[in-house]
């Protein structure tokens, strides 16, 4: 087990560098080109729900050793656990191949070459790196690289940004005119949904039961919450921003990678474009990796499989298996030439669409005594897992008019 | 739920209106025209690649001809291909009379 200060110093450089991925630039970019500052309340509520989440799934799993899926397993039987591990399933592999297509493009940014010609190699090394590495070679490698993400920050500070208006875009919504209303929420709904990813619960706490946290490790994992998604989120925002500056007041709406990928010439010039095809692939593998192994993670445990990314693959075949199906499958819509940016917004929507199933379970096991004892849920951590389902129940039922309504316009 | 009802209610009556097919479509050809116009004047400035700019406009004339039809959506689809041309030629002078008359068509 690593000592105290080495885990929050590496848990806040994964999240920092894992926080963005193909959903968040492509939200906060079509977020920033359409609505300037708009809707960057949007991201900062997604943020507050996803701090309080995660360090709850830290928490299970530092006090209980038992990950989320395993508990809801062990809680409320096979049969409570198997629907929405199916429903987050399909999600996963719908965001799996939009993150593999964000890396596709990143390269083809950065070569020519079109996104489609590099499916089949990503996908094998992605899953080379799954089978061989161990998990913290793998998320400090692509975490520290990820890091790199940074430079939309710089690049929004660079582009000088009007700082009274961004206030107010970040403390409550800021309504377009009423034609553009359906296009506004769909993407909000779009945000959440790259915000609060369940994957995201499922690997962090699988990763603390692999590292063997115990209840000494609770403060870390509160730093690691606040500041590393604190942190991660800034880079969204630092998208969202530049989009809004350099897109917004030349009337740009976003509908294809190609024109994100200009995003941050004006900052940084002749190394504008590799930085972000850079940033791009590396952030969307280190995503990919995430999201590979947090499914793989979920179905092992709901079904009681070995798991565990530390062990060698002939101990945990099946949790292998699934993993090694997941990446390959979900290769196949971008070698049939869906449009990555188009699949990446669909499942963001379906992301928030499953969030009730996923969160539903913590306001439980978070007051369970049987699991985490005198560390359960104070009212304010109940009061944001209450009002999430109820965000994530709403935007559950808004978001499938809406994408007819608004998602393609 | 009461609480939750009128919220839905809200938001379905706030995306009751949306823009008409000629207003999206306008929208369209505007937001690819100021992108190519970007792009172009980054590629006279040494900032782009060739093969961004290539790329771009592909993208450009695969979403125009998908999306938009009309007079205006034709000779964005003309200023697009005479883009990828100038630079394919290495004609930056080109290029950037090119993206002068792309960025006047998006205003």
């Amino acid at each position: 087990m690593k000592s105290g200060f080495l885990q929050i110093a590496l848990g806040i450089i994964t999240s920092i560098g894992g926080f963005l991925e193909v959903g968040s630039i492509a939200t906060s970019a079509q977020a920033g080109a359409s609505f300037r500052y708009g809707l960057i309340w949007s991201l900062v509520l997604g943020t507050v729900c996803l701090i309080f989440l995660i360090e709850m799934s830290g928490r299970l799993a530092a006090v209980s050793k038992h990950t989320i899926a395993d508990a809801v397993r062990e809680r409320f039987g096979f049969n409570f656990a198997l629907w929405p591990r199916l429903a987050e399933l399909i999600v996963n592999f719908l965001v799996l191949g939009a993150e593999i297509g964000g890396v596709c493009l990143g390269l083809k940014v950065l070569t020519g070459i079109e996104a489609r010609w590099w499916a089949v190699p990503v996908a094998l090394v992605l899953w080379f790196a799954l089978w061989v590495g161990t998990l913290d070679v793998i998320e400090n490698g692509t975490s520290i690289l990820g890091l790199l993400t940074i430079v939309f920050v710089v690049a929004a500070v660079k582009m000088h940004p009007d700082w009274l208006p961004l206030l107010r875009g970040s403390a409550a919504p800021v309504l377009p005119p009423r034609d553009q209303s359906a296009h506004y929420w769909f993407t909000a709904v779009s945000i959440l949904g790259a915000t609060i990813s369940p994957f995201m619960f499922y690997f962090y706490s699988s990763g603390a039961v692999e590292d063997g946290w115990n209840e000494k490790n609770l403060p870390a994992n509160r730093v690691t919450a606040v500041v590393g998604m604190s942190f991660g989120a800034l880079m969204s925002i630092g998208v969202l921003v530049a989009a809004a500056q350099l897109f917004n007041p030349r009337g740009i709406d976003i509908s294809r990678y190609e024109q994100i990928a200009l995003i941050l010439t004006p900052a940084l010039h002749k190394w504008g474009w590799p930085v972000f095809g850079g940033a791009l692939a590396v952030c969307c593998f280190g995503a990919a990796v995430e999201i590979s192994l947090a499914s793989a993670y979920a179905i092992a445990q709901t079904l009681g499989w070995n798991w565990g990314e530390d062990e060698k693959p002939a101990e945990r075949a099946r949790f292998s298996l699934t993993y090694t199906i997941l990446i390959f499958l979900s290769i196949v819509p971008i070698l049939l030439g869906v449009d990555p940016l188009k699949q990446t917004i669909f499942s963001m929507a379906l992301t928030a669409i499953v969030l009730p199933l996923a969160i539903l379970p913590f306001l439980l096991l978070l007051n369970d005594e049987e699991f985490v004892g005198s560390h359960r849920n104070g009212p304010i951590g109940n009061t944001v897992v209450v009002f999430t389902i109820f965000m994530a129940s709403i935007i559950a039922l808004v978001a499938v008019p809406l994408e007819i309504l608004g998602g393609g316009s | 739920m009461r609480f939750a009802a009128v919220l839905i209610a809200l938001l379905l009556a706030a995306c009751g209106t949306k823009q008409t097919p000629d207003q999206r479509e306008k929208k369209t050809v505007q937001s690819w025209e100021a992108s190519l116009a970007l792009a172009g004047d980054a590629w006279t400035r040494g900032e782009l690649p060739k093969h961004f700019v290539r790329n771009a406009a592909d993208a450009a004339v695969e979403e125009l001809s998908k999306n938009a039809k009309g007079h205006e959506a034709a000779r964005a689809i003309a200023l697009a291909h005479q883009l990828e041309e100038a630079v394919e030629r290495d004609d930056r002078a080109a290029a950037g009379r090119i993206a002068i008359d792309l960025e006047e068509a998006s205003r």
